[in-house]
């Protein structure tokens, strides 16, 4: 009897495709929703999210986050529906796209690399998120994919740059401060309040409200089932301060 | 990836970290076996391959909920197909564009993989998908992880977010409803 084999051709074009996506230099996921929830995968998820949380916020001026030169002029397009934007070719020196997306109808929309942004009806007609995002660049890459509803329209600006990470700042108790990176992260980190002020959390208390320093000490997937079992429906709020990191200017909030 | 025992939450952790290497190594090591599982739930070859593939890059999108079973991301893959293959255009349309441009091999040779599935299939297997398709997905997921892939109840229970005794019961009701069909289309 002849077994039905999965076409080789096929499979190879598949994970070709699956190794390029994980491969991908991993962009912020922009922290839009002024929550983070964590799924099940709080092994590997959480650092992810938190990272696109809290580098996503000011990054112009955060100390720590990418020092962007705009390169050219800005494409404009709105749409409905799941849509790619043409950027034209890519200028010397880009190493990503500055994208801004205001959503004109309620939905979620995603980027090429996964992340997402959900508007409801408050966020209709607004820039979203506190400003805006940077895209890594991946070779070749010319256009820039959003996936929504048939029936979700969104305006999408975009325009290549080129970006540099800048130093955390050091504050007079000694601790540093700014977005996350690729280099870790500093003592004091980055993020939006639940009232809106800009301003930073201790990294101790981040990552013990967020289960990454729980999850260090999980030995099977069964601790970690059984701690996000005992966790499920809770929120956890942990204090925000200015960049002194004594002054408390609000809470940040992780819903589970 | 070595020799010997490959510690598969490791290497999820690692794909989770941007490893290629890793997420290829799972698709090498699951895909026939989310294949194999599509393929029973399906029509065609063709559509088994999107299904399977389409659970791979679910797996990656999805990877911060991936809940793993048995140190193992299959049974996640096994429910994610299942659920894709309930409505293969709906599950598939995120990635259509991708797979329309991804080459394949010659067409006639799948059209012929296709008449070969009928044939093999047989009348029984062909009861038992026109069965699994009565039940509620969650207890399609539940027959498939237990009955046919041989995990225990209380590994699909945690997996399907259901208590163990709902899962015994529920696929009790699902096993009794599939041999119901089975005999009513046998006589």
């Amino acid at each position: 009897m002849k077994q039905i084999d999965f076409d080789p051709v096929f499979s190879t074009a598949v994970r070709n495709e699956l190794d390029a996506r994980v491969t991908a230099p991993t962009s912020p996921i922009p922290y839009w929703r002024r929550h983070l929830r964590l799924g099940a995968g709080i092994f590997a998820g959480a650092s992810i999210l938190i990272g696109g949380a809290a580098a996503a916020t000011v990054f112009l001026t955060m100390p720590g986050a990418q020092d962007v030169t705009e390169l050219g002029a800005s494409v404009v397009e709105t749409a409905t529906g799941t849509a790619a934007v043409q950027l034209g070719a890519v200028p010397d020196g880009a190493t990503g796209v500055f994208v801004s997306l205001t959503c004109l109808t309620p939905g979620t929309f995603t980027f090429d690399d996964g992340a997402s942004i959900g508007c409801n009806m408050d966020d209709v007609g607004q820039t979203i998120g506190g400003g805006s995002y940077t895209l890594n660049l991946l070779p070749e890459q010319q256009s820039i994919t959003i996936t929504t509803a048939p029936e979700s329209s969104w305006t999408l600006a975009a325009t290549y740059v080129s970006g540099r990470t800048t130093e955390w700042a050091i504050n007079a108790n000694g601790e540093t401060y700014g977005a996350l990176n690729e280099s870790g992260e500093p003592d004091l980190i980055a993020v939006i309040a639940t009232n809106g002020n800009e301003g930073f959390v201790h990294a101790g208390e981040l990552a013990h409200a967020n289960g990454s320093e729980q999850a260090a000490t999980f030995i099977s997937p069964k601790q970690a089932l059984a701690w996000q079992d005992s966790m499920a429906g809770t929120t956890v709020s942990i204090p925000v301060y200015q960049n002194d990191g004594e002054t408390r200017i609000g809470d940040f909030t992780i819903q589970y | 990836m070595g020799t010997g025992v490959v510690n598969e939450v490791e290497v999820w952790t690692r794909a989770c970290a941007n490893d290629g290497r890793a997420f290829t190594w799972l698709f090498d090591t699951h895909r026939d076996r989310v294949f194999r599982h599509v393929l029973r739930l399906v029509d065609n070859a063709h559509d088994a391959e999107e299904v399977t593939s389409a659970s791979f890059l679910e797996l990656w999108r999805r990877r911060a909920s991936v809940v793993l079973v048995s140190d193992s991301v299959l049974p996640w893959l096994l429910v994610t197909a299942g659920h894709i293959a309930r409505n293969v255009s709906r599950g598939t349309r995120r990635y259509r564009a991708l797979f329309d441009s991804l080459p394949r091999a010659d067409a006639t040779a799948d059209a012929e993989q296709i008449a070969v599935a009928h044939i093999e299939e047989g009348e029984s297997v062909g009861y038992l998908k026109a069965a699994m398709k009565m039940l509620k997905p969650s207890d399609v997921s539940l027959v498939v992880l237990v009955v046919l892939e041989d995990y225990a109840v209380t590994e699909a229970a945690t997996l399907l977010g259901l208590s163990d005794g709902a899962a015994r019961t529920r696929l009790h009701r699902a096993k009794g409803k599939i041999r119901q069909q089975l005999t009513e289309v046998r006589t």
